[in-house]
């Protein structure tokens, strides 16, 4: 159980502070590698990331403050908050395997229209099947511990 | 589900700021509860009800499905 | 539970045989077809059978699977698309790759706050 738990707080950084910092101190570095190589796939990728960054940052408006000094007295994280991030999780997992799963599909049954973005779609195809088998797995690993 | 948390909370004069920090949770997380939004777990339940040297039964009413 | 497993695995072997097929014959309609088909056996088996299909426990297994699954997933096809990117000189046919995947991986994320502020707010902030 304590194992489980660390494995948890681990997990759970995808919402804590210092992720935030990583992540826009990435960002920035995405945009000036996107200006110097003059590569507009790498701003693309940016702004998008910053508008993900945005929403995160709109969501826990109200626990800014916690969530930036670290401060140990306050409790950002518990059962609640870990209960949303599973279920967000599911949900984003299951339309993103479909709709890889789909366009990987319609890429490669058209391969002789748009040859090009062949590499694409079989990309799109091995990766839900890489996020299958660590579905199945860790499903089975939770399985057994409960 | 219905509760009576926010009363059993009045009574002892406690903020949702000093609960949470007492039951080891967010404020959102007592929020959410009074609000009925938020059914806690097993163990939360247990632990509200210690706190407030009650039964699980006086804070929360469950009324079937 | 036991005859939807079978059921499940029977439509699962069956999708991927049709849809197999169809790539190899270069058309879409049978594999779209065979998805749709399907998904439609399995939603009425759903609704017909009396067994009980999941309950609280393996729901809460399925979920806190997908969170572990999703942060592996996440970071692994990050790194990967990275790294095709940036040697995008040396292995230039995997480029696209590289693209796809860090494409997928922004999505992922900005699909994952979205869906996260909308729990959020679903239980009680």
């Amino acid at each position: 159980m304590e194992r489980s738990g660390l494995i948890m707080k681990i997990l759970s950084v995808f919402e804590s502070g210092l992720f935030i910092k990583i992540l826009s101190v990435f960002i920035s570095g995405l945009w000036i590698a996107g200006l110097l190589l003059a590569n507009i796939y790498i701003i693309i990728i940016a702004i998008v990331l910053l508008i993900a960054l945005s929403s995160v940052l709109y969501i826990h408006r109200d626990n800014l403050e916690e969530l930036f000094q670290g401060n140990s007295n306050i409790i950002v994280e518990d059962e609640r908050t870990q209960l949303i991030n599973e279920k967000a999780a599911t949900m984003t997992l299951g339309i993103l395997i479909a709709v890889a799963i789909y366009i990987g599909i319609i890429i490669i049954a058209l391969r002789n229209n748009y040859p090009q973005f062949l590499l694409a779609g079989y990309t799109l195809l091995l990766a839900a099947l890489f996020c299958f088998i660590l579905y199945f797995a860790s499903r089975a690993y939770y399985s057994r511990k409960y | 589900m219905k509760n009576n948390l926010k009363v059993y909370r009045a009574m002892q004069d406690l903020t949702q700021e000093e609960l949470a920090k007492e039951l080891g949770v967010t404020r959102q997380t007592i929020i959410a509860i009074e609000k009925d939004k938020y059914d806690p777990s097993l163990i939360l339940a247990f632990k509200i009800a210690r706190f407030f040297e009650t039964s699980i039964e006086d804070i929360f009413i469950y009324q079937g499905d | 539970m036991e005859n939807y497993r079978i059921i499940r695995t029977i439509i699962a072997l069956f999708v991927g045989i049709i849809v197999a097929l169809s790539v190899i014959q270069e058309s879409i309609v049978p594999a779209i077809l065979a998805i749709v088909i399907g998904a439609m056996i399995s939603y009425i088996y759903k609704k017909k059978t009396n067994e009980t299909l999941e309950d609280e426990r393996i729901v809460k297994i399925s979920e806190k699977a997908s969170r572990i699954a999703m942060v592996l997933f996440s970071i692994s096809i990050a790194i990967i698309g990275l790294v095709f990117i940036t040697l995008r000189n040396e292995y230039p046919d995997f480029t696209q790759a590289g693209f796809t995947l860090s494409y997928s991986a922004v999505a992922l994320l900005a699909l994952y706050y979205i869906f996260y502020g909308y729990y959020n707010k679903k239980y009680g902030y």
